[in-house]
């Protein structure tokens, strides 16, 4: 599992890689730590090299998404593979985001 | 192609078998319609189309007969081919199509758990398959599955749940798998660490409990559910015992916060550090005495076997739990503490009971006892108990 940032026009890029499992998840969360510091910059999580998630690891998701929306960021996801779509789509969490696609 | 039909109530079902093309929809025609007469006065009508295999433009002009004629007409169990068709041409957007449930298997998988609603299965390395045991409906089911995602989303730390199967004539559940251990099994391994085990719990409750449950929702109301199991069981008490029972309810306070209502050791699971919470059943909301309460009722003053079901030795289990408290109000004095204790032990004493109404099958001697205590810690109490329950109100939340 790989987690990095990216930063360009005012929004920022979190690009995630491998399989975000349950044993990930906490390397993960350290990694996306700078996401909890921005004040108000658009967030785009950038799924397409994502090849798994479990719950731990959609909590990060939620616990970015409830520090940045009272700030006045958009949260995104991008790039969802048909089966992480179907993950989104079956625990609600796409409709919790701004776009996902 | 075969055709019955069968009038349950009011609500009657079609039940097409077989391959419904254009040489077989004249004679069908006739046979649905002999075979409704057949049934005579009905409210609703569902087409069960588990046996369908194919399906004809003429059948569908069939399909679309029938839901002129009966409003709210529903096709269920379609297989994936017939569902195909009805979607193509549009029919899925003019009438009531529910996809048949993907058929499931559970030959050769390792059992992990049994419990009261059914036996968890392991799939993979990533998926189980909960088994509701027989007789368990699809509302009921559908009732665990939106209590569990509703949940997640609004933050707590549970597996993610995904769709409903068919395991022969029963219904699954397909769970996210935790990697991790019950806190009973961790305990019970390591019992010196029940210090550290039970600020976890602590914590865990006071995450769940800082969670505000917005209006509108699928999770119901634990008090309005807590009055419902004292109307359920008044059957086993006189009327005094029931009224008793009511007081204490309706001295609960109000509130919006997210609660278990079933959180002992064996319902949490330890996963890298964090507790993750499993049993989804009772969930709902309300002030936290009521999931406090519950818990109590467990792993304190439960009321049976002791070691066969809380799975632990009873003075761990009560130390965990009186440590717990200690952490959940960490900062509070002993005294304020003390006070807080002797009102979740009442709502825990009402628990102890109200826990008869999640089942109508318990031995008769089971309910013997349960009135015999309820005469001992209950009636006997009862002024304490009131005078206890008057002080609830001071227990407000922010």
């Amino acid at each position: 599992m790989n987690a990095s940032i990216q930063q360009q026009d005012g929004t920022v890029t979190a690009i995630l890689e491998g399989r975000l499992d349950t044993a990930a998840a906490p390397e993960t969360e350290k990694e996306l730590q700078p996401l909890y510091d921005l004040n108000g910059q658009n967030i785009v999580f950038d799924c397409s090299k994502l090849e798994y998630i479990s719950s731990s690891g959609l909590r990060i998701f939620l616990g970015v998404l409830k520090n940045a929306k009272p700030k006045g960021s958009r949260v995104s996801i991008t790039g969802l593979t048909p089966d992480l779509k179907n993950i989104f789509a079956m625990t609600g969490f796409n409709h919790l985001f701004d776009e996902v696609e | 192609m075969k055709i019955t039909a069968i009038n349950r109530n009011g609500q009657a079902t079609l039940t097409i078998c077989g391959r419904m093309d254009t040489s077989a929809t004249a004679q069908a025609n006739a046979e649905i319609d002999s075979q409704l007469a057949a049934c005579g006065k009905f409210d609703t009508l569902t087409c069960d189309a588990a046996g369908l295999e194919y399906i004809s433009s003429s059948g569908l002009r069939i399909l679309l007969g029938l839901a002129k004629r009966f409003s709210g007409f529903r096709v269920t169990e379609v297989c994936p081919d017939v569902y195909q068709v009805l979607e193509m041409t549009g029919f899925t957007k003019i009438m009531n199509v529910e996809k048949a449930m993907r058929r499931f298997s559970v030959d050769g998988c390792q059992v992990i758990g049994r419990g009261g609603v059914g036996v968890v299965y392991r799939i993979d390395d990533d998926t189980i398959i909960k088994v509701f045991r027989e007789g368990t409906t699809i509302d009921e089911v559908q009732t665990e599955i939106t209590m569990a995602k509703e949940s997640f989303v609004l933050g707590m730390p549970t597996a993610i749940s995904f769709d409903i199967v068919r395991v022969g004539s029963q219904y699954g559940l397909v769970y996210e798998l935790l990697k991790a251990d019950t806190l009973t099994a961790c305990l019970k391994r390591e019992p010196q660490r029940v210090d550290e085990y039970a600020r976890l719990y602590a914590s865990l409750f006071r995450h769940l409990h800082e969670i505000k449950v917005p209006k509108g929702g699928n999770i119901p109301s634990s008090i309005e559910r807590e009055e419902e199991a004292v109307r359920i069981i008044s059957r086993y008490f006189d009327a005094p015992s029931t009224d008793l029972m009511m007081r204490i309810v309706q001295s609960i306070p109000q509130g919006d916060r997210l609660l278990h209502c079933d959180l002992q050791t064996k319902n949490a699971m330890l996963q890298n550090g964090e507790l993750m919470l499993i049993d989804m059943g009772e969930v709902g909301y309300g002030h936290p005495i009521i999931d406090l309460g519950h818990s109590y009722s467990a792993m304190v003053s439960l009321v049976g076997d002791y070691e066969q079901i809380i799975g632990l030795p009873q003075q761990l289990a009560n130390d965990i739990w009186l440590r717990m408290i200690q952490y959940y109000f960490e900062g509070q004095s002993a005294d304020f503490i003390k006070h807080r204790t002797e009102q979740i032990a009442v709502v825990g004493c009402l628990r102890n009971f109200t826990w008869l109404s999640l089942s109508n099958s318990f031995p008769d001697e089971v309910i013997r006892h349960c009135q015999e205590i309820f005469a001992e810690r209950v009636t006997k109490r009862k002024d304490y108990i009131l005078s206890v329950c008057d002080t609830f109100k001071d227990w407000t939340l922010e």
